[in-house]
């Protein structure tokens, strides 16, 4: 069972999916064939983007982690965790 | 039949501006968005579809009246006159109700679009009582999450080219989104682990500090990013080899990255991140 509050944000999702909706049919009923084409191409290359970004991710985020481990254990001067 | 339907448009048609006037004549319609939605869910749980579609329109005509739901560019100037903001309140909101009817599986009825009509107006003169109106309205308005919701529903009623390529937009929306709210929040981990370093000068004491925050709060947003960039990539697999998978899947994929993303833009909302402009 959902309250009060929750309904509003449900209705404040909704009212913000219609407007996304209609302003993509508008777009894509407005765009021609090569423009259509360009659209979905430059999606795909967003998404390789993300693939690439997120590749190294969670190495990045262990690595500095482990730089800040290695520093305090430098500055309490004993051996790394 | 026909001419009972035909009989209650033309009884609401002329109600219609009459309600409408009066309104206007008398005090300004101030109805709380609260009692709203409670009533909006009272309806639905009893089965009464119509009503609750009806009342669903007060809450969104109201919610764009008040500007809790945003319109774009000159409409939402529009919507700042009196007029104006009414009109579009009342167009945007039983396009609302209309989808809503169609998704319980209920007929678009006469009935149902006057109810809506009325139900729009009073909506657009509700008075400001929704909880959190001032604060940035964080996931929900994110457009990637919409994006992925509307590419959802657009394959759960049709199967054309369009629907998919439209899919595929919205992953693009919901790419860019992930990546600009994860690198983000690399360069917050990253102060935060500087944080911790200034705060705390002694090395044994910074060690506890440090493996604390990485066991807890910086791994629950690796976990999250994780998640949806992984949602998102399923999206693509499943789209490259469209012929193979079901219209369901895809759409429950596309509604599984949207609670992902949602998942990100609320978590790095909480921490006080400040996102890129292409993702709130």
């Amino acid at each position: 069972m959902i309250n009060a509050t929750e309904a509003l944000e449900a209705a404040k999702l909704f009212g913000k999916i219609a407007l996304t909706a209609a302003e993509a049919i508008l777009k894509w009923a407005t765009a021609s064939a090569e423009e259509r084409k360009a659209m979905v191409a430059a999606a795909q290359a967003d998404t390789q983007e993300l693939v690439d970004w997120h590749a190294g991710f969670e190495e990045r985020a262990q690595e500095r982690v482990t730089k800040a481990l290695k520093e305090a254990a430098e500055d309490a001067g004993g051996t790394e965790p | 039949m026909q001419l009972i339907s035909r009989l209650l448009v033309a009884l609401a048609l002329i109600a219609f501006p009459m309600i409408a006037l009066a309104q206007e004549a008398s005090a300004p319609a101030e109805l709380d968005a609260h009692e709203i939605a409670t009533h909006t869910i009272e309806a639905f749980d009893k089965g009464q579809y119509q009503i609750g579609a009806a009342l669903f329109v007060v809450l969104v005509a109201g919610l764009i009246r008040m500007g809790a739901v945003k319109l774009p560019g000159k409409l939402g100037e529009a919507a700042a006159s009196k007029w104006g903001g009414r009109v579009i309140a009342i167009v945007v909101a039983q396009g609302g109700a209309i989808v809503t009817a169609m998704a319980a599986g209920k007929k678009i009825t006469p009935g149902l679009i006057m109810a809506g009509l009325i139900a729009g107006w009073l909506g657009s003169g509700m008075r400001s009582q929704a909880p959190g109106r001032k604060r940035k309205a964080k996931a929900a308005a994110a457009p990637a999450v919409a994006a992925l919701l509307v590419a959802a529903f657009g394959l759960q009623l049709t199967g054309c080219a369009a629907v998919y390529d439209n899919a595929r937009r919205a992953q693009g929306v919901a790419s860019r989104t992930v990546k600009a709210a994860g690198q983000a929040w690399e360069k917050y981990d990253q102060a935060r682990l500087d944080q911790i370093k200034a705060e705390t000068p002694n090395g044994a004491e910074r060690t506890k500090r440090i493996l604390e925050y990485a066991n807890g709060e910086h791994a629950d947003v690796v976990k999250v990013l994780n998640t949806a960039a992984k949602a998102i990539d399923a999206i693509d697999r499943l789209l490259d080899g469209v012929e193979a998978a079901s219209k369901k899947n895809i759409a429950a994929a596309l509604a599984a990255a949207a609670g992902a993303v949602d998942a990100v833009v609320d978590m790095l909302t909480k921490l006080g991140i400040k996102l890129p402009s292409e993702v709130l």
